[in-house]
């Protein structure tokens, strides 16, 4: 009998610690409100970079959220059309926009020139979970050896040198401007935009241009029969330790800390007004959804290998970066293209 | 050069890529056979749906489609002697008699082989000519590439290869210039003309101008050709295919020359922006009758005719792509929509695809042969089946174009106006196909007239004026110059000159020409539009205003001059307009207002813009009945038709997780 009581409350005893155990675990997840669909909005067409991004979240949101998850590309005025689409759903935590650090509301809400509904603090960071780095590139073999030695031959002969970039309306503008001013270049190249990394490096073959700032954290980019990467621009504190692109960043070759010119990071919004609760669900969901397996495969197979930074790391990186981009917004008004 | 190959014969070899293909093949062949439906219309409605494919898997599907096409728009042709496609045009002007003849199952054979051929040379041409063009384009810098696609757009404006009307052609093109520039500027951002409607600052969506000037004319045009449906007769094509076959060769063994001449004749023209597959079609036709020794057939049902005319113009489909691949520059309507695929995947096509990603050049070029095989393997048999093909009706094609455009529209941006503006471009483009257009040219012009601004002012900002003068760019400017002088000179005077000399305007009607009318009517309205961009682009300040104003300016206004001009001279020489002589001729080429169109019409733009009303599904629903209603189909064919294409649309939406409006009434 002993031994039954004893068995018994053995069993009564484990079972209150397996289910005070799971209930702690089930405290970590908060409380999932979605009943029907969830709509990822991706602010450029089908196709492309931010649309593989969204789709590479897709199926794995599915299983995490329990809802079908819809794709949903509203394109334009460089993310611009979508992010407003977003904002003007109701504030039910139903819908988030993806955006890059070249192209989000805290860029817009500097850049534009339309009057917004909203403004920078109207939104949310849910986290960031990619990373691109651009950098200087030019022809290998060429006239420059360093960036350096461009430099300052630039500062000597004003107007000589081609420099091109990717824009006009996004923040890569004010990039290339903090850049100049930190090198003491302002005004001495000769600076043109064009669409996207491939169009520079066919004007770098053909001889048109003798830099580009482009994307170069890929693997092909390391032993390029073509290009040479002059400077890479991320910031000296955030190079991981394993980062395998051995170039000098673009802060060590101007001798500066620099604010704007950095790594961008993709990331997730969602508006502000959203319930807490809900925004808290969203960021478990979406920290789940960035380090789950087969979203680590998804991303790495496209060769932007996958990451997850918190939506606090994230709001301070980018609410920084919409400072400092107004802060250097009239030096666009004076020295941008005209 | 051939780094790559092995990948792409890999990639070649894989069933589920070779479905694509395949799939393709078949959307051509009924896409050609159909009268109303052509081959650039079928690959303008499914474009917006190879988003997400891999860039050589979307435009070899198109490819198969445009080269399917190309060889089944003369089977319509042969069968009931409509022409799919204009490139079919000499075949069924022959292969219709012979069919007559009851040698259908002889025709259709040749047709078919003649085809393979002709696509195996212009593979061949292809292989050899894309890396030499890439090895020349390479050392292009912003302004030849600008001043390149300025040449493309000069040699299709001017007719200087073909027999176009200048002043036309070109007008054409200065209006697509002019579309191609709403929006943000390439160089500064500044936003022209669409300042407070952020949908457009990225311009009109290339989805929304193709379906806009290709799918919703030939819905409407399809409303006009239904009585001809009826003339379909029930031809016996219950013929051996060994026996033609056998046949073919010994055909093949005595004319073998004549397949190798017209064959390259059509890969060269193809290669040259502004000719494709049309132009070959009667070059090769032509070449054909040189050097026949029984000219006396040809007009009553020549094999030779149709062997020219079909090897030359599937030999042009695959060097249509060699300036598109080395240069990026897109020389037809399908060339552009192949670019259109190429631009939704995210590749940009030129000479650095060789350097960036060789396999992917490697693919398409070789998945060429494999789009060449493969019409033949499923012609064959579709030559069995064709005859049920053509008795699909327009009550039933028109809803699902109408909806399978409403899809892809949308699916472009994700906002419902692009279908509002697919819509006024549609019937925009139908006005003014009326008045003689040609709507290719206007698709050219958007297309490359945003690459043109962009390197022009690019050169100009890297190395000013004198850039222009280097000896690559000097020598292109004046190629450009003297092909206008050409065209000018070859097209337009001869046609004043006959205007003076008091030719009939029955004359003008049989031949399929403008009357004085289409000319003041053109001519006035293009002047009036040319002036209002020309004023609201002085506005602007000087890099944005450049291009919209020089375009007004210097190309829109003096076109149109020109144009309203000839119309006046004409009209007191040869009177305005009469009605038309040859309905049925004209049927096929442009869209016949009478009662029923214009019901019909009215029809789909009440559908498309109450879709976000009352939701997709329904508004489709009820756009078949009130078409089915004017075309007199039968109310139970309609009620099954209608659970059939709402049950098929629903399927796809949510197969493929497409979001229509879902309308107001539904929460």
């Amino acid at each position: 009998m002993r031994l039954l009581t004893g068995v018994l409350c053995l069993s009564l005893g484990a079972s209150i610690a397996v289910g005070t155990a799971g209930e702690s675990k089930a405290d970590e997840k908060p409380e999932n409100y979605l009943t029907r669909q969830f709509t990822f909005v991706v602010p450029y067409g089908p196709g492309g970079l931010t649309d593989a991004r969204g789709r590479a979240f897709q199926p794995v949101l599915e299983e995490i959220l329990g809802v079908p998850v819809v794709v949903q590309n509203i394109s334009g005025a460089g993310a611009l059309v979508g992010i407003n689409y977003t904002f003007s759903r109701p504030s039910d935590g139903t819908h988030i926009v993806t955006a890059s650090g070249s192209d989000g509301p805290h860029a817009h809400s500097v850049l534009s020139d339309s009057n917004l509904a909203w403004e920078w603090e109207d939104w949310t960071p849910v986290g960031e979970y990619a990373r691109s780095v651009l950098g200087f590139v030019a022809l290998r073999g060429g006239d420059w050896d360093s960036l350096e030695e461009m430099i300052e031959h630039v500062r000597e002969n004003p107007g000589e040198v081609t420099l091109a970039s990717i824009g006009p309306g996004r923040a890569d503008d004010l990039y290339m401007l903090e850049f100049m001013q930190a090198s003491d270049t302002l005004g001495k190249w000769n600076w043109v935009t064009y669409s996207g990394s491939g169009a520079i490096q066919t004007d770098l073959l053909s001889g048109d241009i003798d830099v580009g700032y482009l994307g170069v954290s890929r693997a092909d980019m390391l032993d390029h029969p073509n290009f040479v990467v002059l400077a890479q621009g991320i910031k000296e504190s955030e190079v991981p330790d394993d980062w395998e692109f051995p170039w000098p960043t673009v802060e060590a070759v101007v001798g500066q800390e620099l604010g704007l010119i950095g790594a961008s990071y993709a990331a997730i919004f969602v508006k502000a007004d959203t319930d807490p609760d809900r925004v808290e669900f969203l960021k478990w969901a979406f920290e789940e959804a960035a380090t789950h397996p087969e979203f680590i495969r998804i991303r790495n197979e496209f060769g932007e290998p996958a990451l997850w930074n918190d939506g606090e790391t994230a709001r301070e990186r980018l609410t920084e970066m919409h400072e400092l981009l107004k802060e250097y917004k009239p030096l666009l008004q004076e020295h941008g293209q005209q | 050069m051939y780094q790559g190959i092995g990948d792409a014969v890999l990639f070649l070899l894989d069933v589920s890529n070779l479905s694509w293909i395949a799939f393709g093949t078949v959307l051509g062949l009924v896409a050609g056979t159909l009268p109303g439906v052509s081959g650039v219309a079928m690959m303008a409605l499914i474009l917006p749906f190879t988003f997400g494919m891999a860039p050589e898997i979307s435009v070899l599907m198109l490819i198969g489609v445009y080269a399917a096409s190309t060889y089944s728009s003369s089977t319509g042709g042969i069968l009931y002697n409509i022409p799919g496609g204009a490139a079919g045009i000499p075949t069924t002007v022959e292969g219709y008699k012979i069919a007559m003849r009851g040698e259908g199952g002889k025709v259709l054979s040749t047709d078919i082989y003649a085809s393979f051929i002709g696509s195996v040379i212009g593979f061949i041409g292809a292989l050899i000519l894309t890396p030499i063009f890439i090895q020349i384009a390479s050392n292009l810098g912003t302004a030849e590439r600008g001043l390149f696609a300025l040449l493309a757009l000069v040699l299709v404006g001017t007719g200087a290869l073909s027999r176009a009307d200048p002043a036309r052609g070109l007008l054409a093109v200065g209006i697509g210039l002019v579309v191609g520039t709403v929006g943000m500027q390439s160089t500064t951002g500044y936003v022209r003309f669409v300042g407070d409607f952020p949908q457009l600052w990225d311009g009109f969506h290339l989805v929304w101008i193709i379906v806009g000037l290709y799918a919703i004319p030939q819905i409407f045009r399809l409303a006009s050709i239904e009585k001809y449906f009826n003339k379909t007769r029930n031809m016996n094509l219950d013929y051996s295919v060994w026996h033609e076959f056998k046949q073919f060769l010994i055909y093949f063994r005595e004319k073998k020359y004549l397949f190798l001449r017209v064959g390259v004749l059509g890969t060269v023209v193809g290669a040259l922006p502004g000719l494709g597959t049309v132009a070959a079609s009667w070059l090769g036709y032509q070449e054909a009758y040189r050097s026949s020794n029984k000219k006396e057939e040809f007009g009553n049902g020549s094999l030779d005719g149709v062997a020219g005319s079909e090897t030359a113009n599937n030999a042009a489909v695959p060097t249509t792509l060699v300036p598109l691949l080395a240069l990026g520059i897109p020389g037809s309507a399908a060339a552009a929509l192949i670019l259109g695929a190429f631009l939704l995947a995210g590749v940009h096509p030129g000479p650095q695809m060789m350097d960036v990603n060789p396999t992917q050049i490697w693919i398409i070029l070789l998945g060429l042969f494999v789009t060449g095989a493969f019409f033949v393997i499923f012609g064959l048999p579709f030559h069995k089946v064709v005859i049920y093909v053509t008795k699909v009706r327009p009550t039933y094609l028109i809803p699902a174009i109408v909806a399978f455009s409403a899809i892809g529209t949308y699916l472009a941006t994700g906002f419902v106006e692009g279908i509002y503006i697919a819509l006024v471009i549609g019937l925009a483009s139908m006005l003014v196909e009326r008045l003689y257009l040609p709507i290719a040219n206007v698709l050219l012009g958007a297309i490359l007239g945003p690459t043109i601004e962009h390197e022009l002012l690019t050169a100009y900002n890297i190395g000013g004026i004198g850039r222009f003068f280097s000896p690559g760019a000097g020598s292109l400017l004046s190629i450009i110059v003297l092909i206008i002088i050409a065209g000018f000179y070859k097209n337009f005077v001869p046609s004043l000159v006959e205007l003076f000399k008091g030719t009939s305007i029955d004359d003008l009607m049989r031949s399929n020409r403008p009357t004085p009318l289409h000319d003041i009517l053109l001519g006035a309205s293009a002047l009036v539009a040319g002036g209002i961009v020309a004023w609201i682009a002085s506005g602007y300040p000087a890099a944005p205003a450049a291009v919209p104003y020089a375009v007004a300016v210097y190309l829109v206004l003096p076109m149109a001059t020109l144009i309203l001009l000839k119309g006046i001279i004409g009209a007191a020489r040869v009177g305005l307009y009469r009605s038309p002589s040859e309905e049925e001729l004209a049927a096929s080429q442009h869209v016949q207002f009478n009662s029923v169109t214009i019901v019909v019409i009215s029809a789909v733009c009440v559908a498309m813009l109450s879709v976000e009303v009352v939701g997709f599904i329904p508004a489709i629903v009820g756009l078949i009945f009130i078409v089915g209603i004017t075309l007199r189909s039968r109310i139970m064919n309609l009620v099954i038709y209608a659970a059939f294409l709402s049950g098929a649309l629903y399927f796809f939406l949510s197969f493929f997780r497409i979001q229509m409006p879902a309308g107001l009434f539904l929460p």
